[in-house]
């Protein structure tokens, strides 16, 4: 998830600014922008990540790269790919310091979805504080608080674009298949035409599971 | 006489075709002379192939499906599309490449965000590069002016970019981007241009047509990306949004034909001529079997947006009909207008399946008609399928416009072989197969003495022809498979000479003064490439001659076989030979010409002979010779010519084997004693021979020649 505010500029264009509403997004959902010579009318829309990071979020084929320049420049990024490189660093740092166990990869994803839970709970407080939009050119007037959300839906952040991409809620995949992958010897392979999320969740799963069985033959 | 040779090395000037100097080696534009430090970088022939690797750029972006726009005589823009797993954006690069150097310069890519957020798979992808210069402007820092313009109107797009002081892009030092258009005579600029008069401009209208199947059926569809330039595509990347509700602006726009899209098994997209600056057609194949059909677009229609998104641009789609074979995904449908076969003169859609090639007449492409395709040709490789198995496996094709044939690109499978060729119907074979699957690498470390070459590697290629180079890209998703390959097709020797296509390489006139006969020409060529291990041999030449015509270009040329042998031709004071290249071949490495000489027998005593002076007469009229050099066998048959020195006419011309004008004698004692001419080798120093003519005139000055018959 990726926290956009209302009236923020958009990266490597000097004279766009953020015309959705201020909230936490999917990597790829998109957010309206428009041109500060023109604040009347929404000119395009950017995925949330390009907003927050710029052309840095296209410029890598691998997730697990990108994830690592993400961290680079931001240490505490809710970005899918960063989220990933975390979870896997920690689970390096367990396999290292031999204290991998098989319950392991379960509390890691737990332990990245609380810190994911609490960067956006953080977002929402910093956005409660602020009792006025912070938008430059007074497109958005009405009070910011107004428009937090704790728990967005999906469908509602992205309300007046057709085609929702459906995002699958991070714990849930965890959940269904750990187990699966202690117990089992076999690695499900990477489906490419699936989202990021699933890539990187899948890719997660099967380096753990790869370890952890090289360590119990 | 003696032999001659008359060299001619290519280290000196040169012109092109279209300003022949019969002094200076006259060059087709895909010919050139190339020199370097190294003595084996001098030489001259087609252009070396060139070579990019897109995933060893600064941003590895593996690509496919190269579409070039020529925007000089020796610049020419590649652009390719990412070819990576599918994802919600792409990403389309813009190398240069510079014909006179061989040379890609990766300039930069830009990311497409599509206003559909679900996993693209580009199935098409087509540049479309205007110019409009009408009517004239004047600028006065960062707004425009146009006098007789039509800038809305024609619908130009905001982030194009603008230049002045001419209609000729090559011409334009400082461009700038247009910010706002503000009417048919109003433009404003991102940047500060300062004060320019009244005058000349250019605008570049710059497109991307984008077709593509989604994650998402319905997801899919057309896309095309308005407002870029060339500045646009930067080493960082620069991300162009989705559009919304604003059009032509910089953005990529969603051109759907329902608002549930059904254009959802695209096979590629085809670009017709534009019509004017409110229409341009796009035919986008659709349905691999039984539904194949063709939707149209008109890519410059008024759009009227939702979320990015719009059916303004949908012109029809036909009934379908089931083709023979499986149509191509890959970038498949180009429309031409050839020179020959059933769709000579017209307009057609051509597209691949499996195992045929398709034509379609665009006045067939009509709304509801299930009778849209016109015909089909059959693979048949060169020699027949009992030379070459058909591959079955058609991929793309291309059209190569300056030698007006088709290229057949397979699909690599198996090593599967392409081809270059007519358009028939009568199951003719085709006309040549080329490349190979010798599996050796391109990138950067691969070994230096291996040489750069298009090898298949069982890889998908994708193709585009500009003004006679072929660009070649393996679409492979590594560093050792995903290049681009230009290779100088339109030079290759079967229409070297065609249709004005002029690809030869012609020495300047070579002098052979005092010349009795012509004998042999040889070529310094180079025989093989790289190192003996990995080296390659380059693709062979056919040389040719001409004795007349030289200085007005206008002698019609004779070829020599691979002996050179020129004897029986006739003499001649000078002699201009040209070379054809073959480049359709295995591995299209062009041939490479260091120098060429002709021997020659000039009209000197023959040099077994020394005219002496002891035992001539001029009172007598008796003409003598002392034999200084052995033969080493029978002596040859003789000749003798006797010419008026002043005038250089020729009084006499007699021989040894039937004299009918003199008597021949030979002496083996110094001239003591002669006897009857024979044709036995010298044995001593003292061995002379004589000629006394029957008759001759008296008070002439005389020029005695002795040569071989």
């Amino acid at each position: 998830m990726i926290h956009i505010e209302n009236g923020q500029n958009i990266p490597e264009n000097e004279t766009l600014r953020v015309y959705s509403e201020t909230g936490d997004y999917n990597d790829s959902d998109f957010i309206e922008f428009y041109n500060i010579n023109e604040p009347g009318i929404i000119a395009g829309a950017f995925h949330a990540q390009y907003v927050k990071y710029g052309s840095l979020v296209y410029m890598f084929n691998d997730p697990k790269e990108l994830g690592e320049e993400i961290l680079k420049i931001d240490r505490e990024s809710t970005h899918t790919a960063a989220s990933f490189v975390r979870m896997q660093n920690e689970l390096l740092i367990k396999l290292n310091g031999g204290e991998l166990e098989p319950q392991s990869l379960q509390e890691v994803f737990d332990n990245e979805q609380e810190i994911m839970e609490d960067r956006i709970s953080e977002n929402e407080e910093i956005i409660e504080d602020i009792s006025n939009s912070n938008v430059e050119d007074g497109l958005t007037e009405e009070n910011v608080t107004e428009n937090t959300k704790t728990e967005i839906p999906v469908e509602d952040i992205i309300e007046n674009l057709e085609n929702v991409p459906e995002t699958e809620i991070l714990e849930e995949k965890v959940i269904e298949t750990v187990p699966e992958i202690i117990e089992t010897e076999i690695i499900p392979e990477v489906t490419p035409s699936t989202s990021l999320s699933e890539e990187i969740i899948s890719y997660a799963r099967n380096r753990k599971a790869k370890k952890i069985k090289n360590n119990l033959i | 006489m003696a032999l001659r040779a008359a060299e001619h090395i290519f280290t000196g000037e040169k012109t092109l075709y279209s300003s022949y100097d019969h002094t200076k080696t006259t060059l087709g534009d895909l010919i050139q002379q190339r020199s370097g430090s190294n003595v084996l970088d001098n030489f001259a022939g087609p252009m070396p192939i060139g070579l990019a690797r897109p995933m060893e750029a600064s941003t590895a972006i593996a690509v496919a499906y190269p579409h070039v726009i020529k925007f000089s005589e020796d610049l020419h823009w590649v652009f390719a599309i990412d070819n990576g797993t599918a994802a919600a954006t792409r990403r389309v690069v813009l190398y240069e490449y510079n014909l006179l150097t061989s040379v890609f310069t990766w300039k930069g890519f830009i990311t497409l965000t599509f206003p559909t957020a679900t996993n693209h798979t580009v199935r098409g992808f087509r540049v479309v590069r205007e110019i409009y210069s009408d009517g004239t402007a004047s600028v006065d820092g960062t707004s425009v002016t146009g006098t007789g313009t039509n800038w809305d109107s024609s619908r130009l797009s905001v982030g194009s970019r603008i230049g002045f002081g001419s209609k000729d892009p090559t011409e334009i030092n400082d461009w700038y981007e247009i910010s706002s258009i503000g009417g048919d005579g109003s433009i404003t600029l991102t940047t500060n241009a300062g004060t320019i008069s009244d005058g000349p401009y250019v605008i570049e209208d710059l497109m991307l047509i984008i077709s593509t199947t989604n994650a998402t059926l319905t997801n899919g569809g057309l896309f095309v990306v308005k407002g870029i330039n060339y500045n646009t595509f930067s080493i960082g990347g620069t991300t162009i949004p989705s559009a919304t509700t604003v059009d032509r602006i910089r953005a990529v726009y969603w051109l759907t034909d329902a608002s549930t899209l059904t254009n959802t098994i695209s096979c590629g997209a085809a670009i017709e001529p534009m019509t004017s600056w409110t229409e341009h057609n796009v035919y986008v194949i659709d349905g691999t079997t039984t539904t194949n059909r063709v939707y149209v677009y008109n890519i410059r229609a008024s759009l009227s947006l939702t979320s990015g998104k719009s059916t303004n641009a949908f012109v029809l789609v036909t009934g379908a009909q089931t083709p023979t074979g499986t149509c191509s995904q890959a970038n498949n449908g180009r429309i031409a207008s050839l020179s020959h076969g059933p769709g000579a003169g017209e307009n057609c859609l051509y597209f691949v399946t499996t195992t045929r090639v398709y034509r379609a007449r665009l006045t067939n492409i009509t709304s509801g008609n299930t009778l849209w395709q016109s015909d089909a040709m059959v693979e048949v490789p060169p020699g027949g399928i009992v030379t070459y198995p058909a591959t079955g496996a058609l991929s793309s094709v291309e059209i190569a416009d300056r030698i007006d044939r088709l290229i057949i690109i397979s699909s690599g499978t198996a090593g599967a072989r392409s081809y270059v060729t007519k358009y028939n119907t009568i199951s003719d074979p085709f006309d040549h197969i080329f490349l190979v699957d010798d599996k050796q690498f391109d990138q950067s470390t691969t070994d230096s003495n291996a040489v750069s070459h298009p090898a298949i590697s069982a890889s998908i290629l994708s193709v585009w022809s500009e003004d006679g180079v072929c660009y070649i890209c393996r679409n492979g998703t590594t560093a050792a498979l995903n290049n681009i390959y230009a290779i100088p097709l339109a030079s290759h020797w079967s229409y070297a000479g065609i249709n004005g296509n002029n690809q030869r390489l012609v020495t300047p006139e070579i002098y052979t003064p005092n010349i009795n006969q012509f004998l042999r020409v040889y070529v310094n060529s180079s025989k093989q490439l790289g190192s003996l291990t990995m080296g390659l041999p380059p693709e062979p030449y056919r040389v040719y001659y001409r004795t007349s015509g030289i200085s007005d270009n206008t002698g019609l040329w004779e070829s020599l076989d691979d002996t050179g042998n020129m004897e029986g031709i006739g003499s001649s004071d000078s002699i201009q030979f040209m070379f054809e290249f073959k480049t359709i071949g295995s591995f299209c490495i062009p041939a490479r010409i260091y120098s060429i000489t002709v021997i020659y027998e000039d009209n000197t005593t023959d040099s077994h002979y020394q005219p002496s002076v002891a035992h001539s007469s001029t009172s007598t009229k008796v003409f003598a010779w002392r034999f200084s050099t052995l033969f080493g066998g029978t002596v040859p048959a003789l000749r003798v010519r006797l010419y008026d020195a002043v005038t250089g006419g020729l009084i006499l011309d007699d021989n040894t084997t039937s004299s009918t004008s003199g008597t021949w004698q030979k002496s083996t004692d110094g001239g003591l004693n002669w006897g009857a001419y024979d044709t036995a080798d010298k044995i001593n120093e003292t061995t002379y021979i004589r000629y006394t003519p029957t008759t001759l005139g008296d008070n002439i000055r005389v020029r005695a020649l002795l040569t071989q018959n």
